[in-house]
């Protein structure tokens, strides 16, 4: 639906003398209903969330609507299924109100009573529960990204001891449009002298894309399953690129089993601001202007913002000048909560808008830490004809490593 | 109650030992509410301590720009009540104040409070402003909330009271600390940054006459302790001061002053160098006479003999010299003393050995003694005297110390080729100046270190020819915390040289004093002399520097100059020891306060700036001076690195400026300990840090300001004049937006803040105002317009000014990257979701208790709820958990200022109950002498011209206008005054008065509103009547407005003066008369409101007669039977019935009517119909608490429906059990019924959640639906409405223009547009509650007619000003309190009934009424009774009196009762018949005035 259908709002009948109102409904659906009720229809939810604009009632109507008891409205409303999980709403409520978790409570219901759910989350939850992975290519194949490398580095699969296991995520495995980031911290690593490892074919989908669906009960296989691989591999640090992948580990893993002793679980940027701090990766210039996304899983839900700044501010030659929305404000990209699924047209319109935030900055490129993220932007600017790059932060380190690389080259 | 938090005395001191109650209150904060509580007390006797944290009083109503709902200018309303604080002789205020321990029971506290130092005498400050002028240091203005800039020496705002100034200073700063003389190094830094060079050399003259020398070579111990050290480095102080004297000493030297000789003892001192001279420099200046002996031929000591030309030129220091010289020390050089006694016997009074150590020492190793071998003192000596000394191509340097240094350096200059420093310890060992050092290693010095001489080598004519030496490591420290270096066996090597010269200490020469002489020295070759007073054993001789110390540097010869000189004045004078000085708190800063210091001063960090120097290649053979100085842009750079540690930086400007001689920066921290009995809390609030909230930018994005910003925008006193200005560009904004609840109503502030709401719509409909295209939108949850006038001050916002109001709050906002407009999103209240642009955005900051008032409150043992609110009792809403301390204003609860004033009046007669019978008892009256009768006497007029420092002289001629005004008729005496107003001028116009025998005093100053009292109060002290004085403003209405224009201003200023003068002579006494009055009260209302005043009046000793209409007391009291707190009002009412009932002072009537009421203050008649029978009472005052009654309409069909129920009738089916209610499944609720569409009833919402929160208790599964506009459940009545949310009771907002329908056609069912859900609701109901409002009692404009007072067009009562006086009728005598007013709960009845009895108690508490004075006065003969003045007459008080004879011998004319006349003379101005004059302003008395004014003659020819 695009933001013209939306905008002729027809006034509904609501008659609750005829109705059972749902009040266990109400309480199954939001982590806690008396927090809930202290809602005070200020609107901020729906003025923060990047998707309103698309859903049939706005945050702040259904909030009344699950008060109220009507669980039919509230049920047959495809609010929930459009919101991102971005977690803009749930920041910034001045009641302090779980509201991203009442959303996933609310697609968890629909999932579980069998109810109407959006073509593509069946399908997802097929694909993931019976190929690992969210493409529903071949498992096996999850390596092919480094088939394009110069040469295939030493350990990449499934080398036990490892001091660094990279979790690379479905996107970067299976889109070739994100294939350029795990190939970008492969180098980096082999460059900084990390001794890595991958669980090459045995790595499964993390489970973020089925929880973000409303299906948290099917996490537990995926997570076992790759908990007592990395057991396997006796690595000490489990490295993502992929921001969901990362949260999943950090936050929602500890919920089902677990985690081995000792693990350090850590997001790219993070690790990668290590090696710079250690000196273990020195940087060469990048005469470039940058913007930078927060992904929204690394970000407001994980509350990483530092580490992806230090490593822009530390290029040399590099500007780097924040959107008009960043940190705890940024705005979605579009790509969470498998919105993209339900209404792939929604993912696309909230993907113009950040890009036009980044294109009022004046930079060149907009750089994210998120395959998902750089997937939405790069989208966008082509829907909006923005003449702007997408990087991930890990491909700019490498570029700037190459640089100072070639500069000492020059010198020889 | 608990310790003292600060001072941790426990052991309060007994201030009252007889058992009475004392007659005194202490009030804690001096906002608007404490000023009136004190007022209010002070008025009937009791005296007051108002205690305000800050240095002025005033609070935040004195940052407001305009009032609602009335647009009254906050300050014109506020500051006359200011000064009448200011200047009550019953209330003394103390500020920079805070109490810490409240020990003792109500009756008998004593109170200890903690006095900061002002470091500015209230007493002798007049308050003109030169030392903030001058004073370098500029911090943000809280006043103008950051908008504009203030200096540390400031007044909060230019009306506060105290008018004085104050300095704000933390400490000491720490480089003053550490300084052995205590530099003001701060000071100078300041002085430098401001390009006032000349300024900061006095500064540190101030403790130190040798400023080059030390710029130069001084060890700066300040650096070290410089807080910026802890950011980057520390600020290049010592370069600084070189700087300073750079510049000064570019010109040439002044000679300074001799000192004039006022003691006759003379004092001898042996050295001229630094301690010697400082001294000299001391005594000199203390008046005694003073001979310097120095034996060598230059004076200076080892500054000129020690240190070496390139590092100290020796011109400099003989600048320095000279200018000690100058002052009066006899200085006889060449002249050794070689024998102490012969010096004591010629009689000095004193003597200060200050000899110095210039005599060195070999290394006791083989070959110390062979040709080439030198010392480094006598080398450098020889070399700085011009005298002959020969180098050879190698030198060796034995040491580690800058003497080391410097003769190596000087070596090389003298042409050796290669020089060696042998050391025996590490580099970081060395205890030379690391500067010295790098530029030793630049000249190409080399290093042996760790490296000790085991003996010297010889050639065989006995020369010098190397020095072998052993290599060193180091071992455990020693003594002196340094590790000891060990030589290491088989190390040993031999460095060639020709020369060695050692530098391995100095000692002083000691030989001249004799064994037997009582001066007792060491074995290290020093004197013996005591570490505080330099005391040697012989009574009269002193001694310091290096004879004392062994070597020390040049800065600790400096101090013990200044400690040998206060030791030998006191020693001089008959004194002992000094008392130990308190000691100062020095402001040592943690590194993230050096952050925070340095962000708060938007600095960034840099390091210091190097001193420009001549290039080593350059320098290594001259002894040109090696370093060159900052130029003026980097001394300036360098100055402002400063973090400006103790805010104040003590540079003493203000010190030289002041000529009132107010400024004492030895202030210390005191404490008194008062007995009071009673004590008022009135500590305010602060204002939400909006920072906090970063989703909305401020600090981030220049254009989002707090609202307390916009008021001072909005201010024509503010940084923009009144004209609203973005701040990024200036521009004028033209589309705005507020956004409320910010810092209110969230998850950490579960309240209202009760005051935002209408603060917004009011600066919303300014903005207007000042430019009508200004579009405002204000985004809100609920509007919360509960109070009198304010929902029709909402209407008109919208309906005049076109002001938007939206509901929604704003999410993250965006600033636009070129226009710095703010953009956000928000969602319309059909669903629809809008981006908008604005120009500025102003965030509506709520109210909450600072975090320092919680800790305070907590240490007083004072309860406080979760926010930090204090805690109130049932039924006694101010009371404390501790009887007798009282609490009100925001510290209560969130509020406006009226709530503010009434509560703060309340809490008066509260106070005032407890000491009824010491009431008096510790009150003052002025004491004068008796009048002069002047009235035979021709005009003598005595003129007095005040320069006011420099703020009126420094603009125009004043001694020529006293000049002026001594020729002008009548004057006697004409003088100009420094400072008119301070306490030496005052007493010499007493005796002015007397000498000239002047019956009639002009001052030409400043404003008669603030400076008129103190003037009036000296000529009664001489024995004039009061109203023989008059005043010109020549500052406001001349120096100001003429500030560039001398001639004309001095002109304007003569013209005033003449004016004056002319009225002046017209002038004649006026004398109050005493009236008799009833100390009686009657009150009109038997309800919870009536029975509360009645009962505070008897509480304080007056009787009451108390009417009420029905058979039985209780009003609507009666059908309150829970309170949302949870407390029993029914038990309540009984209680109070019986109290009321069984006083003896209080008579009820019931069944009773006032029938008709005459009189005036103090005075009035009733006649009263009880149960049928008439009877007249006579009173003193009147309180009026009529209430207010449920309105009953026929609306959803009431009346019509037994379903169909008001919130009183459903509260009274609850109370009764009603079955049918317990069992209801669905319970709906309509709000703002009847009235409540037109007003605001103020309590019907949370009666709504009162009564939905009982009817969930009594079943959970029912559904209670509240339908509402706005949940107006203000202040602290927003925990309830929370509750409810949480409890599951539904509110279902509805618009204005779309009421609900009921339907009963099948059940009852309510029909709702409910536009946030964009959805038409259909509501099933067994019951429909009604939320009706509130409407003034039946008769209440009868009786306002009676009584002659006003009621507004809801027909409630209307106060005499809205927020300030609004328990007040303007009718003196007649008072408001409860439901008559306007709705209220129950506690604020209470409140506003105890309020006006302590109104109502100024008047009954004194002995009889003064009247006259400024009043009018009625010509009968002229009148002719044509009701012109009783018609404009604002306070109803002129009558046609029937039984005068009037103009023509017709009977009826105008009477004016004095006592009841508030002197505004409308109705003489008004009289056509000209028969009323205004006393003191009568038509001849102004009409010379303006005769005088037009028959100038042009002054200046």
């Amino acid at each position: 639906m695009t933001r013209e259908e939306k905008l002729s709002p027809v006034t509904r009948l609501l008659d609750l003398t005829t109705r059972e109102l749902d009040f266990e409904f109400a309480a199954e659906v939001t982590p806690d209903l008396a927090v809930l009720r202290t809602c005070i229809q200020c609107g901020t939810c729906s003025a923060s969330c990047p998707t309103a604009y698309a859903m049939d009632y706005t945050p702040r109507q259904l909030w009344k609507l699950v008060q109220l008891g009507l669980k039919e409205e509230v049920v047959n409303s495809r609010t929930f299924w459009l919101c991102t999980t971005c977690q803009a709403c749930t920041v910034r409520c001045p009641r302090g109100i779980d509201l991203t978790e009442t959303m996933l409570m609310l697609k968890r219901y629909a999932v579980q009573e069998g109810l109407e759910v959006p073509d593509g989350i069946g399908i997802l939850r097929d694909t993931v529960t019976t190929k690992y992975n969210i493409s529903g290519d071949d498992n096996e194949t999850r390596l092919i990204w480094a088939e394009n490398l110069e040469h295939m580095p030493e350990g990449i699969e499934a080398q036990k001891g490892a001091e660094v296991l990279y979790f690379v995520g479905c996107v970067s495995a299976f889109y070739p449009q994100a294939y350029s980031i795990p190939q970008a911290l492969v180098q980096i690593f082999e460059s900084a002298d990390v001794g890595f490892t991958t669980m090459g074919g045995e790595e499964w989908c993390c489970g973020y894309p089925l929880y973000g669906a409303g299906m948290k009960d099917l996490v537990l296989e995926l997570a076992i399953h790759n908990v007592e691989r990395v057991k396997e591999m006796g690595s000490t640090k489990l490295v993502a690129t992929c921001p969901s992948c990362y949260h999943a580990w950090m936050h929602i893993y500890p919920q089902f089993v677990e985690l081995p002793p000792g693990l350090e679980i850590l997001h790219a940027t993070q690790y990668l601001w290590q090696l710079i701090e250690e000196g273990r990766i020195e940087l060469g210039p990048v005469e470039r202007v940058v913007t930078y996304h927060d992904p929204c899983d690394l970000g407001r839900k994980s509350g990483v913002y530092d580490a992806p700044r230090a490593i822009l501010n530390s290029i040399p030659g590099l500007e780097f000048r924040e959107m008009a929305s960043y940190g705890e404000d940024a705005m979605c990209c579009g790509g969470g909560g498998d919105v993209e699924i339900s209404d792939r047209e929604v993912t696309g319109q909230v993907g113009v808008l950040r890009m036009e935030q980044a294109q009022e900055t004046g930079a060149e490129a907009v750089i994210s830490a998120c395959q998902q993220c750089k997937r939405t932007l790069l989208t966008g600017a082509r829907r909006a004809k923005i003449r702007m790059r997408t990087f991930d932060l890990s491909e700019l380190v490498l570029e700037s490593i190459r640089n100072l690389q070639a500069m000492e080259g020059d010198h020889d | 109650m608990a310790t003292c938090p600060t001072c941790g005395v426990d052991d309060m001191a007994d201030g009252n030992s007889n058992n009475g109650p004392v007659g005194a209150v202490m009030v804690v904060g001096g906002g608007i509410g404490g000023m009136q509580a004190a007022l209010d007390l002070a008025d009937a006797g009791i005296k007051v301590y108002l205690v305000e944290r800050k240095s002025a009083i005033g609070g935040h109503m004195a940052q407001l720009d305009k009032t609602f709902p009335t647009n009254d200018c906050a300050m014109c309303i506020m500051s006359p009540k200011m000064v009448d604080v200011g200047r009550h002789i019953n209330i003394e205020i103390l500020t920079n104040a805070e109490v810490c321990a409240i020990e003792g029971e109500a009756g008998n506290f004593t109170a200890r409070v903690n006095l900061k130092p002002r470091y500015i005498d209230l007493d002798k400050c007049t308050g003109c402003g030169d030392c903030a002028d001058v004073c370098p240091i500029v911090l943000p203005s809280e006043y103008e909330e950051g908008l504009a800039t203030r200096h540390a020496a400031h007044r909060l705002y230019p009306q506060a009271i105290p008018l004085a100034f104050a300095i704000e200073k933390l400490g000491m700063a720490p480089c003053r600390d550490a300084c052995p003389t205590g530099q003001r190094a701060q000071g100078y830094i300041a002085l430098i940054r401001e390009g006032r060079y000349d300024e900061a050399l006095r500064v540190i003259k101030e403790d130190n006459p040798f400023p080059a020398i030390c710029g130069r070579i001084c060890n700066h111990r300040c650096e070290d302790a410089c807080n910026r050290g802890l950011l980057d480095e520390p600020v290049a102080i010592a370069s600084l001061k070189r700087f300073v004297t750079d510049q000064v000493y570019s010109k040439p030297r002044q000679p300074v002053e001799a000192m004039p000789r006022t003691r006759p003892e003379q004092i001898a001192i042996v050295g001229a160098g630094p301690a010697g001279l400082t001294a000299a420099q001391d005594l000199v200046k203390l008046g005694y006479g003073v001979t310097v002996f120095e034996a060598l031929p230059v004076a200076g000591g080892m500054l000129r003999v020690g240190v070496p030309e390139y590092r100290l030129p020796a011109e400099l220091i003989q600048r320095e010299v000279d200018d000690i010289l100058d002052l009066g020390v006899e200085l006889k050089l060449n002249t050794r003393i070689d024998s102490l006694q012969e010096l004591i016997d010629e009689g000095y009074d004193a003597i200060f050995l200050a000899v110095g150590a210039h005599e060195g020492k070999k290394m006791n190793i083989p070959g110390a003694d062979l040709e080439g071998t030198m010392i480094s003192i006598p080398f450098l000596r020889d070399v700085r005297l011009g005298r002959e000394v020969e180098v050879g191509k190698k030198v060796s340097v034995v040491g580690g110390g800058d003497v080391a240094i410097d003769a190596a350096r000087t070596a090389l200059r003298m042409g050796a080729a290669e020089v060696t420093i042998v050391y025996r310890r590490s580099e970081n060992e060395m205890p030379c100046r690391h500067e010295e050092l790098d530029s030793a290693k630049e000249e190409g010095i080399r290093f042996e270190l760790l490296t000790n001489p085991v003996r010297i080598l010889g050639e065989e004519e006995g020369l010098v020819a190397g020095v072998e030496c052993v290599k060193m490591e180091l071992g455990e420290p020693d003594e002196s915390g340094r590790r000891r270096p060990v030589p290491i066996p088989g190390t040993e090597h031999v460095i060639p040289a020709d020369n060695v010269i050692f530098s391995i200490g100095q000692a002083a020469g000691l030989s001249f004093i004799p064994q037997d002489s009582q001066v007792r020295t060491t074995s290290w070759g020093t004197i013996v002399a005591d570490q505080q007073t330099l005391a040697c054993d012989r009574p009269g001789v002193f001694a310091g520097g290096d004879a004392v110390a062994g070597t020390a540097f040049v800065i600790e010869a400096v101090a013990d100059g200044h400690r040998a000189a206060a030791s030998i004045h006191r020693y001089l004078s008959g004194e002992e020891l000094p008392p130990l000085k308190p000691e100062l708190p020095v402001v040592k800063m943690a590194p993230e306060e050096a952050e925070a210091r340095m962000q708060e001063l938007a600095f960034s960090r840099q390091g210091r700036l190097g001193m420009l120097a001549l290039p080593a290649a350059e320098r290594r053979l001259s002894f040109d001076e090696v370093e060159l100085g900052y130029t003026e842009e980097m001394a300036q750079a360098e100055a402002a690195r400063c973090l400006q540690c103790g805010i104040c930086s003590e540079c003493l400007a203000c010190v030289y400026t002041c000529q009132a001689e107010a400024i004492n920066h030895e202030d210390v921290e005191q404490t008194r300990e008062i007995s009071v009995g009673g004590v008022i809390l009135v500590p305010g609030f602060e204002a939400y840090d909006a920072r906090l909230s970063e989703e909305f930018g401020f600090g981030k994005y220049p254009n989002v300001v707090t609202s307390i910003q916009f008021e001072r925008l909005l201010s024509a006193s503010g940084p923009t004049e009144g004209h609203v200005k973005r701040p990024s560009d200036g521009e004028r904004p033209r589309k705005i937006a507020f956004v409320q609840c910010v810092g209110s109503r969230d998850q950490n502030h579960d309240y209202c803040s009760s005051v935002c709401c209408m603060y917004a719509t009011k600066e919303a409909i300014m903005a207007c105002e000042h430019e009508p295209d200004t579009e405002c939108t204000v985004f809100m949850i609920d509007m919360r317009a509960f109070s009198k006038g304010y929902q029709d001050y909402y209407r008109q916002a919208q309906e005049k000014y076109g002001i938007r109001y939206i509901r929604s709050r704003v999410p993250p906002l965006r600033e636009h990257p070129s226009s710095r407009g703010l953009i956000f999103r928000y969602e319309s209240e059909d669903g629809e979701l809008v981006d908008e642009s604005f120009d500025l955005v102003v965030l509506s900051v709520g109210m909450q208790i600072p975090e320092e008032t919680r800790r305070w409150a907590e240490s007083l043992g004072i309860e406080l709820d979760e926010d930090g609110f204090s805690r109130a009792r049932p039924f006694e809403p101010l009371m404390t958990n501790h009887r007798g301390v009282l609490a009100c204003g925001p510290f209560v609860g969130p509020k406006d200022i009226p709530e503010t004033v009434v509560e703060a009046s309340a809490a008066a007669s509260q106070a005032g109950g407890l000491l009824a019978e010491a009431r008096g008892t510790l009150a003052k009256e002025r004491d004068f002498p008796p009048e002069r009768d002047v009235s035979a006497e021709e005009p003598r007029i005595g003129v007095f011209v005040c320069h006011c420092g420099s703020n009126i002289g420094g603009f125009l001629d004043v001694p020529s206008v006293a000049e002026y005004a001594r020729a002008l008729p009548f004057v006697v005496h004409a003088e100009d005054n420094l400072y008119t107003c301070s306490q030496d001028s005052v007493e010499l116009i007493k005796e002015r008065i007397a000498e000239h025998g002047l019956n009639r005093v002009v001052v030409a100053s400043c404003t008669p509103h603030t400076h008129e009292p103190i003037f009036q109060d000296t000529i009664r002290q001489a024995g004039l009547n009061e109203f023989l004085f008059e005043m010109a403003n020549i500052r406001n209405q001349c120096s100001w407005v003429h500030s560039h224009d001398w001639d004309k201003a001095t002109e304007k200023a003569k013209e005033l003066v003449h004016m004056s003068v002319a009225r002046a002579a017209l002038l004649e006494p006026l004398r109050k008369v005493e009236l008799p009055l009833h100390h009686s009260a009657l009150v009109i209302g038997g309800g919870v409101s009536g029975m509360n005043a009645a009962l505070s009046l008897a509480q304080q000793g007056f009787p009451v007669h108390l009417i009420e209409r029905e058979a039985k007391l209780g009003g609507n009291l009666r059908y309150v039977y829970y309170t949302l707190e949870g407390a029993d009002p029914q038990a309540y009412l009984r209680d109070l019935i019986t109290q009321v009932e069984g006083h003896d002072l209080i008579t009820v009537y019931k069944e009773a009517m006032l029938k008709d009421t005459s009189g005036f203050v103090g005075n009035f008649s009733s006649r009263l119909q009880v149960n049928g029978v008439e009877k007249t009472v006579e009173h003193g005052v009147v309180v009026v608490a009529t209430g207010g009654q449920e309105y009953k309409g026929d609306e959803y069909l009431y009346g019509r429906d037994r379903r169909v129920l008001t919130q009183r009738d459903l509260e009274a089916l609850i109370a009764d059990g009603s079955h049918q209610i317990a069992s209801a499944q669905n319970i709906v609720m309509i709000q703002c019924v009847g009235p409540a569409d037109r007003y605001c009833s103020r309590i019907c919402c949370s009666v709504a959640v009162k009564n939905a929160l009982r009817l969930n208790e009594l079943n959970p599964s029912a559904n209670v639906y509240i339908l509402y506009k706005d949940m107006r459940t203000f202040g602290l009545h927003e925990r309830y409405y929370t509750r409810a949310r949480e409890q599951g009771v539904h509110f279902i907002h509805f618009d204005d223009h779309k009421p609900p329908q009921v339907d009963d056609s099948n059940g009852l069912r309510i029909n709702v547009h409910a536009p946030l859900l964009n959805a038409d609701l259909s509501l099933p109901a067994d019951f429909l509650v009604l939320s009706t409002g509130v409407l003034p009692s039946e008769g209440a404009e009868e009786l306002a007619t009676l009584l002659k007072v006003p009621v507004d067009l809801d027909g409630f009562f209307l106060e005499a000003h809205i927020k300030l006086r609004p328990v007040d009728f303007v009718t003196e005598g007649i008072f408001v309190a409860g439901a008559a007013h306007y709705p209220k709960f129950l506690e604020e009845c209470i409140v506003q009934a105890q309020a006006a009895t302590a109104r109502a108690a100024r008047i009954l508490s004194q002995e009889t009424l003064k009247a006259g004075g400024v009043v009018a006065v009625v010509d009968t003969e002229k009148c002719t009774g044509c009701l012109t003045c009783v018609r404009v007459c604002p306070y109803h008080v002129p009558v046609i009196d029937s039984t005068l004879l009037g103009a023509g011998g017709i009977l009826g004319a105008a009477r004016i009762e004095m006592a009841a006349c508030q002197g505004c003379g409308t109705c003489a101005a008004e009289c056509p018949a000209k028969a009323i004059q205004l006393m003191h302003y009568r038509d001849h008395q102004i009409i010379a005035e303006e005769e005088a004014l037009l028959a100038m003659e042009p002054v200046s020819a």
